[in-house]
């Protein structure tokens, strides 16, 4: 609880100390608080009665200071308390700072167009087995992603150009590295102890076209690729390209939408002395979403629905994944509080079916067959506040 | 009724606002004062049923909307001693003019259309403001002086900072102007062609996903979101597959009820 309560009392000495600097002209503060909490239909196999649930207490804080007119810089971390049942550990009460991620965003002029510089340190202010810990009590982050962050010591990096194209659009085209340090997530049941998660390369190319009334259109293409993880200095695997596109219409005082597709290409697979083999199939299948929303003024609605598609593996391969669905809706409600703050309120329901699971035959064992569908309910609800400093 | 749109011209001239005496007929609290008019002003009442033609001396009060003729200008002077020069052919709305305590002031003005010279009096308090909206722009100082100005037929929100900074909010990002800088935004986005913008990435910071629709932020903003968003999927992907960490997270079963019988 010490090292836990000096953590954060440094992280917001770092936040003040920017604050306060002569330099600062204007920025931000935002804090957070969030409930979550799941259920679903997975059995305990333990022995007890208990389904896989788990429920999460977060606390996020972030802000962001504009040194001058081309240059800012930004911090974020959270705090959080996690509550876990599943089948390998029972009960958990995991309580933490996650980690930080600082950094500083530069605009400037390269090629006689507009660019941007972006370079952010991850931290490793969390704990780097809290993701261990809770994976099997989670939703599936192929549905949900994980909110805990402790993945150790990270460098990355973007640098961006936008190029004007007619009225009212413009071109961005990027490229962006994301360095993995060491990661020690051991804990009895993780195999892996010494873990360096792969680097990865990004590429995008996106085209905004803004119209009256707020009104713009953005799509968007990108791609990346992964370098080896690595246990010990040893490959372990390589996760195979992404492809990503969407396309997104935005009316901040009616309709709007997100629509977009991700692919992940097959990977690699090391054998015990880091040999490569390719995966036959990509392990992740095809990701499909559209996010839309509707605003009422201070209030919005907004929705989710998303499908997984299963990988190619036969279901009696232990790679084989049946993919799903999930669908969400959420309103929030934004107060202003004065000129200078406001408190966003917020809500959401998810309902996630991941398909063609294992199950239980009515012995108590497991069949093999893969004839059941995982299903997940998640809560939550959450309150922002902001504040221009 | 809108007047006919003329070109904009953004007025520079440096003078000082700050510690400008007040006129000799004192204002109360929260009024504002025309120390000068110059052809035809008109002030429509705050419920809009009464039109007055306004007079050098005249006051005027929350609520009420100021209308310049083509060939007119005035100089409104504010209770804490800010002037606002409304220049011709435009139509202003003074939204807020309040004073909750003796350290704060809130003074927000709505611009339809036209042209407008600030010169605003230090704040003297983190709970005061100063803003002029336009065009879904949010213009606001600190203490300083520009010019603003709104074209609604090329949807442009100009502006124009003479001394100190100006931030201006447009859907949810905060730009920062300083002395000589100019700004231009076509329907609430940043001209590509402006020479100083500085977008600090949104509600959430820049170092953190962001789930909405990704408008608003122009395409390098955009690409921060991306990269980002990217960054954290695949990172959990990397964690969560068998080879790695991931062999645990399949080992779950779903209990099946017994088939019923038929008696």
């Amino acid at each position: 609880m010490k090292t836990i309560r000096s953590k954060a009392l440094g992280l917001l000495s770092l936040f003040l100390g920017a604050g306060f600097a002569p330099a600062v002209q204007a920025g931000q503060l935002t804090l957070g608080a969030e409930y979550r909490a799941w259920t679903s239909n997975y059995v305990d196999l333990s022995g007890n009665s208990n389904v896989i649930s788990g429920s999460e207490i977060w606390a996020p804080l972030s802000a962001n200071f504009n040194i001058d007119r081309d240059f800012s810089v930004y911090g974020q971390t959270e705090f959080g308390n996690g509550n876990y049942v599943d089948t390998i550990l029972g009960n958990q009460n995991l309580t933490n700072l996650s980690d930080t991620v600082i950094g500083g965003e530069l605009h400037f002029k390269s090629f006689s167009t507009p660019a941007i510089l972006n370079v952010g340190l991850n931290l490793p202010t969390g704990d780097p087995t809290w993701e261990a810990k809770q994976i099997s009590a989670s939703i599936p982050t192929e549905f949900v992603d994980s909110q805990y962050r402790g993945r150790g010591f990270g460098i990355s990096a973007l640098y961006g150009l936008s190029f004007p194209a007619g009225d009212g659009g413009e071109f961005g085209a990027g490229v962006g590295y994301m360095y993995s340090g060491a990661f020690n997530p051991s804990y009895a049941n993780l195999p892996l102890s010494n873990l360096k998660l792969g680097d990865s390369v990004f590429v995008a190319l996106n085209h905004v076209q803004s119209y009256s009334g707020n009104q713009s259109e953005v799509i968007r293409l990108s791609a990346y690729y992964s370098l080896p993880t690595l246990n010990s200095g040893t490959n372990v695997y390589q996760l195979g390209t992404n492809l990503n596109a969407s396309y997104s219409w935005v009316n901040p005082k009616d309709f709007s939408f997100e629509l977009g597709a991700q692919y992940w290409m097959a990977g690699q697979i090391a054998d015990a002395n880091g040999n490569w083999s390719p995966e036959a199939h990509a392990f992740y299948g095809p990701r499909l979403y559209l996010n839309p929303s509707y605003s009422f003024g201070d209030l919005s609605i907004g929705g989710t629905l998303k499908f997984v598609l299963p990988n190619n593996y036969d279901q009696s391969n232990a790679s084989y994944d049946g993919g799903g669905f999930l669908g969400g809706l959420g309103p929030s409600y934004l107060m202003k509080l004065d000129s200078s703050s406001d408190l966003k309120i917020s809500a959401g329901y998810d309902y996630v079916a991941w398909l063609n699971v294992p199950s239980l035959g009515s012995n108590g064992n497991s069949s093999g067959a893969r004839d059941a569908n995982a299903i997940f309910n998640l809560w939550t609800f959450g309150a922002t506040y902001e504040m221009k400093l | 009724m809108m007047k006919r749109l003329f070109p904009i011209v953004l007025c520079s001239a440096l003078v000082s606002g700050f510690g400008t005496a007040m006129a000799a007929t004192p204002a109360k609290t929260t009024q504002g004062l025309f120390t000068s008019v110059n052809g035809k002003v008109q002030v429509t009442s705050a419920s809009g049923k009464k039109t007055r033609t306004a007079q050098k001396d005249s006051t005027v009060v929350e609520g009420e909307r100021i209308v310049t003729d083509k060939d007119s200008q005035a100089t409104l002077q504010l209770f804490d001693g800010s002037q606002v020069d409304i220049k011709p052919s435009t139509d202003l709305a003074l939204t807020k003019m309040q004073k909750p305590s003796s350290q704060d002031k809130v003074l927000q003005f709505k611009l339809f259309v036209g042209n407008l010279l600030a010169k605003v009096k230090k704040l003297a308090s983190s709970k005061s403001s100063f803003e002029i909206e336009a065009g879904g722009v949010v213009c606001g100082v600190r203490g300083t002086q520009y010019s603003y100005s709104y074209d609604p037929t090329s949807h442009n929100v100009t502006v124009h900072v003479d001394d100190g900074t100006v931030y201006l909010n447009s859907n949810g990002h905060t730009y920062l102007f300083t002395a000589g800088q100019t700004g231009i935004f076509t329907n609430g986005m940043p001209n590509p062609k402006n020479p100083g913008q500085s977008p600090n990435g949104g509600k959430q910071g820049n170092g953190s996903q962001d789930n909405g629709n990704g408008g608003g932020k122009g395409s390098l903003g955009d690409l921060n979101q991306q990269f980002r968003s990217g960054l954290a999927i695949n990172g959990d992907n990397n964690f969560t597959n068998p080879s790695v960490g991931g062999s645990l997270h399949i080992n779950v079963h779903v209990n099946v009820s017994p088939p019923e019988t038929v008696p």
